[in-house]
């Protein structure tokens, strides 16, 4: 039998659909307001050059003892935790009374060419650690790592155990060598010096087409096809919009720590196989003992499952905990699902290894 | 913002040319034949439709997209960016992007349309299926793959922008006999220009033929997504599963286009063209910059080479100050440095009151003198100031000439007011004792008065 069964009148039906929501679309578009996001109060602890760590301020004060610092990627800007009212992970952690931080990396410019893995993880990191325990007045804090910002809490905690309580790390690469890991897989060809060396900083544009090209066809094209869908409905649309903004605001990357990055972390895989420095700081995972908390999602395009789920046999932790999230690496925060699962089992995991 | 009534020039009237395809769809759906509904309403507007072929085996009589040359989508696309562009304003980027994947997808259902409905999927690897050869790539606009043609229209600067750059370099005077030039050996004065130019026209060569591997790549990914589509229509031709929708069809096919992508993309051989196109971008960036960088400090201008050594040298610092900081080093010198201040300050102190010492002695001596002129006529000459004006020569000097003073000073600390003129009188001839010791004393009260200074500080 032919699989293909398309009725002219359905397809008649689905091309004066598609008009009709197409133009009510351009009508829509026009009415749109500027997005917002980033919805929780927050006030400014510790400033450093482009550096800014906040504290979170919830409904009700926090009843951790132990506040925890989000450290996020340097590739997207960090509002993703905090998007909009109902998908925020920041806001309901605080409502599970934890007390929450965040590092805002802010947007790199030319200044910061030079800036490398030690500047960021040995410096930025440290100092803003030691600040947000000043700030809480504790010897100890909870580091809450995420993708990239999940390595660099890795490498910190290594470094700096007598610093970190608890580290949780969330759709973190820890084995960059994962056959399924297209990234990794393209990264090793490049000849990252010559690239460094050309572009000084990585603009962010070029960042984001590589990324669509792991799905070309589903990120270049099918998503903007669905977007027809919703065209007439300016809630929708406002939240597609919101998350549209989000992916391709993104900051360029510092040239140095990019190329530190790409060397020895996707080339060389020395997180996981050992040999990684940062700075004049050896970074061993076999000597890490802290509890872990590792979530990560099932359907990472970006940073697939096994890239993540390395870590269980990669550290000397006894208290290793891991959680398969279904749902993929900007689901994770912002799905339904996420908002309902994920706050909750960090609040509980915490709970129970809170001061 | 674009007016979609308004008549614009160089577009069409929207609502007229909507009203022609909803007749046309409606012909369609009827069964009646239709001459392209647009006609040349479109600007470039082909009059016939260039991918209908003459006889198309799997032609079904009701399609509705067959007879819709011009792409409304495309139309579409136009209509945001040109309203956004209008009136100045940056166009709308969502809009955009969503008009350009609109415009694939129509030429998806176009191609359907005009190779026809496959009457039923190929069931053997020989069969050759007109409708999914033109799925592949060759009728699609101007002649790409879906694939390649996703990534051309939405491209960010990351990749079209450079590509545009390319082309720009390569129309640069004298690239076209760069050619001839790369077989000759380079002298004389012109030599390292030469040597340039020919390095370029490589680089370039380099970076079109990576680019083409890479082409070939994407190409391959194409063709293995379409593999996986025809398997997969084989499996759902023998299952219950049907696809009734141009919309579910298209889902249905990214979804194997996604799947053949990532195959090739996971390959060894991929991952070579990849980097290798990546890296003959940046060789070509990179000589682009040298370039412009040779040009532009002939001009006198900063070039982003110096820019980049004070950068880093920068950073350098900021680097070693903080680690110097934050080990103490700093904090102990500023301690060091703390101490050092408080001694000076002690020492000025301590010179200040020496200072007023010598001002205060000088003055009674000075006050006593005059009194002594007054009552003792014999004593004509300031005493205090021949006492003093030794002190400028020596510090062993200063000290004698103090020793020698010190009589006056006792004289005068022994003085009570019932024997003022007595001791007055004690004082004028322990201070003529004391004057005479120094015949070689200068005159000024006010150089006495420095010396003094000078001989504490070295004390």
């Amino acid at each position: 039998m032919n699989p293909i069964q398309i009725e002219p009148t359905k397809a008649f039906n689905e091309a004066v659909t598609m008009q009709r929501k197409l133009a009510a679309g351009l009508k829509t578009l026009r009415s749109m307001d500027e997005v917002h996001f980033g919805v929780t109060d927050k006030e400014e602890v510790y400033r450093e050059d482009k550096v800014v760590v906040y504290r979170f301020r919830g409904e009700k004060k926090p009843t951790a003892k132990t506040p925890t610092l989000i450290v996020y990627a340097l590739v997207n800007r960090p509002y993703m935790v905090d998007l909009q009212e109902d998908k925020s992970l920041v806001r309901n952690l605080l409502a599970q009374g934890e007390d929450i931080y965040l590092i805002d990396w802010g947007y790199t410019d030319g200044a910061d060419r030079w800036l490398n893995l030690d500047d960021y993880i040995n410096g930025y990191i440290r100092r803003s650690v030691d600040a947000v325990a000043k700030n809480a007045g504790v010897n100890k804090i909870n580091l809450l790592g995420i993708c990239q910002g999940g390595a660099f809490s890795l490498c910190f905690s290594t470094i700096y155990p007598e610093k970190v309580r608890n580290l949780i790390t969330m759709v973190t690469p820890v084995d960059f060598h994962t056959p399924d890991n297209m990234l990794g897989q393209w990264s090793r060809k490049i000849d990252i010096d010559l690239c460094v060396d050309t572009m000084g900083n990585i603009s962010a544009d070029m960042m984001n087409y590589t990324y669509l090209t792991l799905k070309p066809v589903r990120l270049f094209q099918q998503k903007y096809i669905g977007l027809v869908d919703i065209l007439d409905n300016k809630d929708e649309m406002e939240n597609f919009l919101r998350m549209e903004k989000w992916i391709f605001d993104s900051p360029d990357q510092a040239g140095e720590a990019f190329r530190e990055f790409t060397r020895d972390f996707f080339q060389g895989n020395k997180l996981l196989k050992g040999g990684l420095k940062i700075g004049s700081k050896k970074v061993d995972l076999s000597t890490l003992k802290l509890p872990i908390l590792n979530i990560f999602a099932e359907q990472d395009h970006l940073v697939p499952p096994a890239a993540s789920r390395a870590l269980a046999d990669a550290t000397a932790s006894k208290d290793y905990t891991q959680i398969a999230f279904k749902g993929g690496h900007i689901g994770i925060y912002v799905s339904g699902r996420a908002q309902r699962d994920v706050p909750p089992a960090i609040h509980n995991w915490l709970a129970e290894r809170d001061g | 913002m674009f007016d979609f009534n308004a008549k614009t020039p160089g577009m069409p009237d929207w609502a007229a040319m909507a009203q022609q395809y909803m007749d046309a769809l409606k012909q369609a759906s009827t069964g009646q034949a239709a001459a392209n509904p647009f006609g040349n309403a479109w600007p470039g507007a082909a009059a016939a439709n260039p991918f209908m072929p003459a006889a198309n085996p799997f032609a079904i009589v009701a399609n509705p997209f067959a007879v819709a040359p011009v792409n409304p989508f495309e139309a579409m696309a136009r209509a945001f960016t040109a309203g956004d562009r209008s009136d100045g304003s940056s166009s709308n980027d969502v809009a955009e992007r969503m008009a350009a994947s609109m415009k694939n997808y129509f030429a998806m259902l176009q191609t359907m349309a005009t190779a026809g409905m496959p009457a039923q999927a190929s069931d053997s690897a020989g069969d050759s299926n007109p409708w999914l050869d033109a799925m592949k790539n060759a009728t699609l606009p101007e002649s790409e793959n879906l694939l390649l043609s996703a990534f051309r229209d939405i491209g960010g600067n990351g990749a079209k922008g450079f590509e545009q750059m390319a082309n720009q370099f390569m129309s640069l005077p004298g690239m076209a006999d760069a050619r001839a030039m790369l077989q000759l050996p380079t002298f004389g004065m012109s030599r390292e220009r030469q040597e340039q130019v020919q390095k370029g026209f490589l680089v370039l060569m380099d970076f079109q033929e990576k680019s083409k591997a890479y082409q070939t790549q994407m190409g391959r990914a194409a063709q293995r997504g379409n593999q996986i589509f025809q398997a997969r229509l084989a499996n759902r031709s023998e299952s219950d599963k049907t696809i009734d929708t141009p919309r579910a069809f298209y889902d249905f096919w990214v979804d194997a286009a996604e799947e053949g992508y990532a195959e090739v993309a996971l390959s060894p051989d991929f991952s070579q063209a990849y980097g290798d196109y990546a890296n003959a971008q940046m060789a070509l960036r990179s000589h682009m910059q040298k370039e412009t960088e040779r040009t532009t400090g002939e001009l006198g201008m900063p070039t982003r080479s110096e820019v980049n050594s004070i950068g880093k040298r920068l950073q350098e610092l900021r680097r070693e100050f903080r680690a110097a900081n934050e080990s103490g080093t700093v904090a102990e010198l500023q301690d060091e440095i703390a101490i050092l201040r408080a001694e000076v300050k002690a020492l000025r102190e301590g010179r200040a009151a020496t200072n007023v010492l010598a001002e205060t002695v000088s003055k009674l001596e000075t006050e006593l003198g005059t009194s002594l002129r007054k009552e003792t006529p014999r004593a004509r000459k300031p005493v205090a100031k021949r006492a003093s004006k030794r002190t400028p020569k020596s510090s062993h000097r200063s000290k004698t000439a103090s020793k020698k003073a010190a009589p006056a000073k006792k004289a005068l600390s022994d003085t009570k007011p019932a024997s003022f003129a007595a001791s007055i009188a004690r004082f004028a001839d322990a201070a003529k004792t004391a004057t005479k010791t120094d015949s070689k004393s200068t005159r000024s009260t006010k150089k006495s008065k420095k010396a003094t200074r000078k001989s504490a500080a070295r004390s």
